[in-house]
């Protein structure tokens, strides 16, 4: 019963708007399969590719889709949510995985189940919040745009840290092999944060040539810690190591013996 | 607010209809208070607190929204 109809566009953003317009649905309630990522190949110049979606008509109207708007709904129990699947994927029942139809109902695909589990956790904190979502093969990306982004990202993105965390929880409940990356930006934040580690790393580590003394920085994430480790990775004058324990661990920046003679630190 | 934390803790948990959320008002602070079966506990609090850490910062930019204090009790 669905129909389905192909877009194509410079990027998927792109493609998704020109579906979202045509149909008049807001891009986060399209459902839609990545047909090609496109490319913008070398320069923009050679080997450009549209990016291509198939946007699946019949299945935009999923149990979430009538909670989006009002999470904070009290009086939606979860057996209305069940009978109201019931009804829609009887509508639909080619489609619509079996397991659908279970008292609880979260979607099978892991990215459809991560985009509803990070919309409602992200309109609980804020309004007017979109998720944009690219995959890759072994990771996915949601991009929250618009909302209070300050709220959501919180203190040295630690709201943005703990989101991020229980969505990638919800997504590999069931898979503990093969885990699916989960990275959830918001409003380009997390691109911000590894430019200004970058320029942190880089100024330390000059700092520490200088002085020669090993430099340490105080606790950070494994996912910062792993930035400037990188970083650094480089630069043969520079060595990076991790100690410590678990919330407590820092990254200290080693001087490494350059060719003269005062090897000591 | 005590819609989220249920959902939140269903999406956790392996006993979803086990899960309970039972919020008492206070005048400055909400308690909310999550039960799950015994075999979940684990999986909501997290090694070294980190599930439950993360469960009570969403909670609190949640709450900022509204210009209040909600705490999460994780009962047994």
């Amino acid at each position: 019963m669905t129909t389905s109809f192909e877009f194509e566009g410079k990027n998927i953003e792109k493609a998704l708007e020109k579906a979202s317009e045509e149909f008049n649905i807001p891009k986060d309630r399209l459902r839609y399969d990545i047909l090609s990522y496109g490319s913008s190949g070398i320069f923009g110049l050679a080997g450009t590719k549209k990016a291509r979606i198939r946007v699946n008509l019949a299945q935009e109207s999923t149990p979430f889709v009538s909670e989006k708007g009002t999470p904070d709904k009290e009086d939606l129990t979860s057996s209305e949510v069940a009978d109201e699947s019931l009804t829609v994927s009887e509508e639909l029942s080619d489609d619509v995985p079996s397991s659908d139809q279970q008292l609880y109902t979260f979607p099978e695909n892991p990215l459809d189940l991560g985009r509803v589990v990070l919309q409602r956790i992200v309109d609980a904190i804020t309004t007017d919040a979109k998720i944009a979502v690219e995959e890759d093969s072994d990771r996915i990306m949601f991009n929250v745009v618009g909302g209070n982004a300050a709220i959501l990202i919180g203190k040295r993105g630690q709201t943005l840290e703990a989101i991020q965390s229980r969505v990638e929880k919800v997504v590999n409940k069931h898979n503990h092999n093969n885990r699916i990356r989960v990275e959830v930006d918001i409003q380009g934040y997390l691109e911000t944060r590894r430019v200004n580690l970058e320029r942190m790393a880089a100024r330390l580590a000059e700092k520490s040539k200088r002085i020669r003394k090993p430099i340490s920085l105080g606790q950070m994430s494994a996912h910062d810690r792993r930035i400037i480790h990188l970083a650094l990775k480089d630069d043969p004058e520079v060595k990076t190591k991790s100690r410590g324990e678990g919330y407590l661990r820092k990254l200290v920046i080693f001087p490494q013996k350059s060719s003269g003679k005062r090897t000591y630190l | 607010m005590k819609e989220l934390i249920q959902r939140i803790a269903e999406a956790l948990v392996d006993n979803p209809e086990q899960v309970t959320v039972t919020a008492l008002k206070g005048s400055q602070a909400t308690v909310l208070e999550l039960k799950v079966a015994k075999e979940d506990l684990g999986k909501i609090i997290g090694k070294q607190g980190r599930t439950a850490k993360a469960i009570r910062t969403i909670l609190g930019a949640a709450s900022a929204k509204e210009n209040k204090r909600t705490v999460l009790e994780i009962v047994e």
